[in-house]
């Protein structure tokens, strides 16, 4: 084959090109750390990496409203324990009527501490965590939208009989746990201890606090069946939201080794084996040399340097 | 009878054929770096015998009379030529597709966290912080800001593809429309140069570098089209391109082209381009839309593909924003809002698949405002009950519509759709760079081919010089000879 000049430089500007474009890649590879960086660079595993950062962002989602679910339970957890407190002071409280050396004057007084703590146990029971609908731990009453007459609960027993606070309700807002997965929370409880039968929690503290201004004592030991039979109620309903927070902290744990486990995934498929790239690299590097070199070498090369016409 | 002077008339042609022979060496040392240039060379013959009759022989003698320049040739070969000119064809094609579609690509910003599928993660995994807690107001204005996002991330990319394709056909229209186009000029200028080559050869000569010209033209215009030529012995030619006459070899005026459009007869494209050929009494259509080329087609047919392509891409987008929009409304129109109303709809009604991706909007329902502001965060339909504001289940199911299935988009998911469009134009990217590649690496060699017969080489042209230096060295000698002997001849026997 007949060589002519022209050919050196074509050949020239198409071998540096050659080699500059993929050492360009080599480049963006080494310099984002990413072997894809647009879908082109490899279609074939394109999906497989789209669809794990895909799950990737539910898993984080999910462990977030986990995290939300943790935070109301441990709240109403707080509020329940709250609630123990009161029925425990009530209790000691009528215990230390019953003692026979109190008399009448000495029991009206700790009446009067008793209607505080129900007042305590109504704002209890009206914890929420803003205003507004919806906000509210415990029992939800659709009419107004919180246990009615919180603000200033009367003595009178029909006025507060409906606030009980509801066995079928204590999980409001909650979260439920079901088949491995954070489902939508505050739909509905599974409480299934719904064996509470006795008179509602308010209506106890308010039959204590009767029975101790008007200085009943005959009825004192009933009193105290029934403040003891609601705290172990409350125990029991607070041993069950403890029993959720447990699930869903191991739910979490699962979803946190879930995403290790993916993430390593998903780099071995999109990032750059540094390595090999860098090998890689150095090799494109020399290729790109030798062409420059030889060429420039070969450019020098011309009859005209050997003539003297 | 031999003139006295014969001696001195071959010592004048000798000069002159050397001093030609160095000229044509010159010109093609001075365009070793042009364009399109073709080597030329001197052809050297003897010029006619001179015959003296003889009394005493009854054959005559036969003495040379010199030499002479007889034709000054040009080194080519009309077959590489071809394959060139093919060759060119295909890789712009290519080259025009690639470019194209790395353009189109960008609009599908993968595998990062800002492309559209993290937007619709983004957007369905908001339903879900908003099932956990529908009654924040927090969770329901991030629902509003994804779904924003999203709105925002369809338009960007359907946007750029409508802009891409819109170029292309710009681009497509400014390169065959009107008398100022590309292929108009070029046809002009190759039938104004065939008549000017017939001229010359008409009187005998060689009008190589008129050729030269005109074979660069057609070697431009087989970068924009496919082109076939067909060429006479008086150096003229005829130019086809997509097999219908654009120039014919004796025409000093070549046939017009012009683009229109016809009803898309296929896939989705909008419309068919169809490249009209007139030649002043009747019109050969192509329609380039349909038409495939087995070995590319030069940067206009490479535009159509890139043409087609984006469109399909934008045509794939239109149909998860559509898909997108009905479903979700669907849900949410199941469900009740803040205030126990039924749901009303979250995006707003698309009436067709076409434009979807661009045209995809909140709802006024959900966005009161043109601008966005101050969304209607009440209206965002979480419950599956109208008594209770807590109920965060519609919110789930808006959640699970992503994981599920759809007739509509092959039985698969959103963020499948998407995923398999990806991929689609990440194939089509890669396709277009190796076929690029393959196509410049068979161009470099058929051009090295094209060089090889047609290329100046210096260090040729330097031997040469020196061979004609010598030439010219040595007709000066013979003539200085001459004179010597003139002068012993003339002055030395006449005293």
């Amino acid at each position: 084959m007949r060589v002519t000049t022209g050919m050196f430089y074509n050949d020239l500007l198409q071998n540096i090109q050659q080699n500059l474009e993929p050492m360009l890649n080599s480049q963006e590879e080494l310099s984002t750390g990413l072997r894809m960086n647009k879908p082109s660079d490899d279609p074939a595993d394109l999906g497989t990496v789209m669809s794990l950062s895909s799950i990737l962002a539910q898993n984080n989602s999910e462990a977030t409203a986990l995290t939300t679910r943790q935070s109301r339970l441990s709240e109403t957890d707080s509020a329940l324990g709250q609630a123990t407190t009161i029925l425990n002071r009530v209790q000691t409280l009528i215990e230390e009527a019953d003692n026979t050396t109190s008399n009448s004057s000495d029991n009206s007084d700790i009446a009067q501490e008793v209607l505080q703590l129900l007042k305590e146990m109504v704002d209890t029971a009206n914890s929420t965590r803003g205003t507004g609908p919806g906000e509210n731990f415990f029992t939800f009453d659709s009419s107004t939208n919180t246990v009615s007459n919180a603000g200033s609960p009367t003595v009178s027993a029909d006025t507060i009989s409906h606030d009980t606070v509801d066995p079928n309700a204590i999980f409001w807002n909650t979260g439920v746990v079901s088949g491995g997965t954070a489902s939508g929370a505050g739909s509905s409880s599974t409480s299934t201890t719904s064996d509470y039968t006795n008179p509602g929690v308010f209506q106890v503290i308010q039959n204590v606090y009767n029975d101790l201004s008007t200085n009943n004592t005959g009825q004192f030991t009933t009193d105290l069946t029934q403040v003891a039979d609601a705290a172990s109620w409350i125990t029991a309903q607070r041993a069950q939201v403890g029993a959720v927070e447990n699930r869903l902290t191991s739910l979490q744990t699962q979803i946190t080794n879930q995403n290790q486990n993916l993430t390593q995934l998903m780099a071995s498929f999109r990032d750059t084996d540094v390595e090999s790239a860098t090998v890689r690299f150095s090799q494109e590097q020399a290729t790109y040399q030798a062409a420059l070199a030889t060429s420039a070498k070969v450019m020098q090369i011309s009859l005209t340097n050997y003539l003297t016409v | 009878m031999i003139s006295t002077f014969f001696g001195v008339e071959i010592a004048r042609r000798a000069i002159q054929t050397a001093t030609d022979d160095i000229d044509v060496v010159g010109h093609n040392i001075a365009n070793a770096s042009t364009t399109g240039y073709t080597e030329e060379v001197a052809q050297n013959t003897a010029t006619d015998p001179y015959t003296v009759p003889m009394l005493n022989n009854p054959s005559p003698a036969q003495f040379g009379t010199g030499v002479k320049v007889s034709q000054i040739t040009r080194s080519v070969d009309p077959w590489v030529n071809g394959q060139v000119n093919t060759s060119n064809s295909d890789l712009n094609y290519w080259e025009t597709l690639n470019n194209q579609l790395q353009v189109a690509q960008s609009a599908f910003q993968e595998p990062t966290s800002i492309g559209i599928q993290s937007a619709m993660d983004n957007f369905f995994n908001s339903w879900q912080t908003l099932s956990g807690d529908p009654s924040n107001m927090g969770a329901r204005a991030t629902v509003v800001s994804d779904a924003q996002a999203l709105i925002g991330d369809f338009h960007t990319s359907a946007g750029l593809l409508g802009q891409t394709a819109g170029n292309i056909q710009t681009q497509m229209a400014a390169d065959v429309n009107g008398s100022n186009s590309v292929i108009n000029q070029m046809g002009a200028q190759i039938a104004a140069l065939n008549q000017q080559i017939a001229s010359v050869s008409a009187q005998g000569e060689q009008p190589n570098d008129l050729e030269d010209k005109r074979d660069q033209l057609i070697s431009q215009l087989s970068q924009l089209v496919p082109v076939t030529v067909k060429n006479y012995d008086n150096g003229t030619a005829d130019v086809s391109i997509y097999g219908a006459q654009l120039v014919a070899a004796s025409s000093s005026v070549a046939n017009t082209v012009s683009l229109t459009t016809v009803a898309d007869t296929g896939s989705y494209s909008g419309y068919d381009n169809v490249l009209n050929i007139y030649d002043g009494t009747s019109t050969v259509p192509v329609n380039l839309t349909t038409t495939t080329y087995s070995t590319g087609g030069g940067t206009l047919t490479g535009l159509e593909a890139a043409r087609q392509k984006t469109g399909n891409y934008l045509g794939q987008l239109d149909t998860l924003a559509y898909n997108l929009a009905q479903e979700v409304n669907t849900q949410h129109q199941a469900g009740y809002d803040y205030n126990g109303n039924p749901g009303g709809l979250f995006f707003a009604t698309l009436s067709t698949t076409t434009g979807s991706a661009a045209n995809i909007a909140l709802s006024t329902n959900i966005s009161p405002n043109a601008n966005g502001a101050n969304p209607n965060l009440d209206a965002i339909a979480a419950a599956a009950t109208t008594s209770d504001p807590r109920d965060g289940t519609n919110a789930l199911a808006m959640y699970n519509l992503q994981s599920t299935t759809y007739a509509a988009l092959n039985n698969g998911t959103f963020d499948g759709w998407y995923q398999t469009t990806t991929e689609t134009v990440g194939a089509d990217v890669q396709n277009a760079a190796q076929m690029q590649q393959t196509a410049q690496a068979t161009n470099t060699q058929l051009v090295n081919m094209q060089q090889s017969v047609s290329g100046v080489s210096t260090d040729d042209e330097m031997t040469r010089l020196v061979q004609f230096q010598y030439a010219y060295q040595a007709a000066a000698q013979f003539l200085s000879v001459q004179g010597k002997m003139l002068d012993t001849l003339i002055n030395g026997t006449l005293q």
